[in-house]
């Protein structure tokens, strides 16, 4: 029986590693990766949302309760949205005077590009809820690195981090690795950077102690990065820390979306 | 021709099996999803399959990992294929039989070093990076390593005693005296 490694294997596998590696980088693969994640695509269409309902069905019960709680929240919130909605209105009149007296072309509506979730790579990363997804449209699409992704409510999701032709690697806004700038809704600067947090929340450190903050304050994207339009919500203030000997306070921010029902997702087109 | 007809079925249901991985497996809840049943799959060729073709399919399935993943390549095709060469020289060295302790054994050897190569080979190649920390250190690291020892380990039982039940593959050679 054969008990040592044979050498003659080993440099065979070592060349071959080698030949496939000069292939890889030199795009010769290409046609085998479209195949290969066209296959994925279409597997991920029908097996994704499988898991993802089982997953659901496991986790409901505590799901059920965060549900109750949040609608409570909601109603209130929507009695707020209401006033303000109507401050806003009046506001969106006098811009729109102004624009037409300076001939500005107004533009608001951004394209999107539909897209689904068909894996993610949990397998071997780093912490266990800091796992990526993968959508099934790619560069072929129109999708470019560091695109915004959001859910059917506009709420942001996460961001397009790396693309194949007919794939997209997507990190969470809850992912240690996928930062935003941002901003908060009663201020118009950029404040500073939000990321994500042991996988489970968003948080945004080094805001300076004279801005005014509090709990409930939605945290919009700012519009500095180039391919993230402004105003596009990536979550809610859930608590503050601020000491008064410190000259910065940090916020921790609450994502709006729910994990379990990442199904279809839109990746804007600025 | 059988021969190639019957490599070509099974080049199929690997690429089918490692669908089903990335796709279903990883929209599993959190402890289900570290499954990796490419692995199992090639434990499972280390012990039963023929020459080699614990070589040939390791190839295939990190490629096929190194192809959709984003990873920098071939970190895939070097883990599977340090696992499976391992594993299969500790099988030739150490477990002269088809135990179901030598299942359990070369499952859990599989499975720790797929984990540890892929981890090394990441820490190395981000070694510059500020926010890289070695992952003997992290609980993570232990936690998920434990979670998979066991499903793993669960896993290749059930499919011993399935494949003992179902065919004679690992039934002794008995002589008789005539």
């Amino acid at each position: 029986m054969q008990k040592t490694f044979n050498k003659k294997k080993i440099y065979f596998v070592l060349a071959i590693i080698i030949l496939l590696v000069f292939l890889y980088y030199l795009n010769a693969l290409k046609p085998i990766e479209k195949v290969i994640v066209s296959g994925i695509n279409k597997g991920g269409e029908v097996f994704y949302n499988l898991g993802s309902n089982w997953r659901s069905s496991f986790e409901g019960s505590d799901e059920e309760k965060k549900l109750k709680a949040n609608n409570e929240r909601l109603e209130k919130e929507v009695d707020k949205l209401l006033a303000e909605k109507a401050k806003w209105e009046e506001v969106e009149r006098e811009n729109n005077k102004l624009r037409n007296y300076l001939n500005f072309f107004e533009d608001n509506e951004y394209s999107k590009v539909m897209a689904r979730v068909v894996a993610s790579d949990n397998l071997l990363s780093q912490e266990v809820n800091q796992s990526n997804i993968y959508l099934n449209k790619g560069s072929d699409d129109g999708l470019r690195e560091g695109m915004a992704v959001i859910n059917e409510e506009g709420i942001l999701v996460g961001k397009i981090l790396s693309l194949h032709d007919n794939s997209a690697q997507v990190c969470l806004s809850i992912n240690e690795d996928c930062k935003f700038a941002a901003r908060f809704s009663n201020q118009n600067e950029a404040l500073g950077i939000v990321q994500g947090s042991l996988g489970l929340t968003i948080s945004m450190n080094l805001i300076p102690q004279e801005y005014n903050i509090s709990v409930g304050d939605l945290v919009l994207s700012s519009g500095l990065e180039k391919d993230i339009p402004p105003g596009i919500i990536i979550g809610e203030v859930n608590s503050i820390s601020k000491q008064s000997n410190d000259i910065w306070q940090e916020a921790t921010i609450e994502p709006l979306y729910n994990l379990n029902e990442l199904d279809f997702l839109a990746v804007v087109i600025p | 021709m059988t021969k190639y007809l019957h490599l070509s079925l099974q080049i199929i249901l690997s690429y089918f099996l490692i669908i089903f991985q990335f796709t279903y497996i990883s929209s599993l809840h959190t402890v289900f999803n570290l499954i990796n049943l490419p692995l199992i799959l090639l434990i499972l060729i280390i012990i039963l399959g023929r020459k080699n073709y614990h070589i040939y399919f390791a190839f295939l399935i990190g490629f096929i990992f190194d192809i959709y993943f984003f990873d920098i390549f071939p970190i895939f095709i070097i883990s599977f294929l340090v696992a499976v060469m391992s594993s299969r020289y500790l099988q030739l060295s150490f477990f002269t039989n088809r135990s179901i302790y030598s299942f359990i054994v070369i499952t859990a050897f599989a499975t720790v070093t797929f984990n540890f190569s892929y981890q090394i080979i990441n820490f190395i190649i981000n070694i510059y990076q500020s926010s890289n920390s070695l992952f003997l250190t992290q609980a993570w690291f232990w936690e998920s390593l434990g979670y998979k020892l066991i499903l793993h380990s669960i896993i290749i039982i059930v499919l011993f005693y399935i494949i003992n039940f179902t065919t004679r593959r690992l039934r002794p050679y008995l002589l008789e005296k005539k």
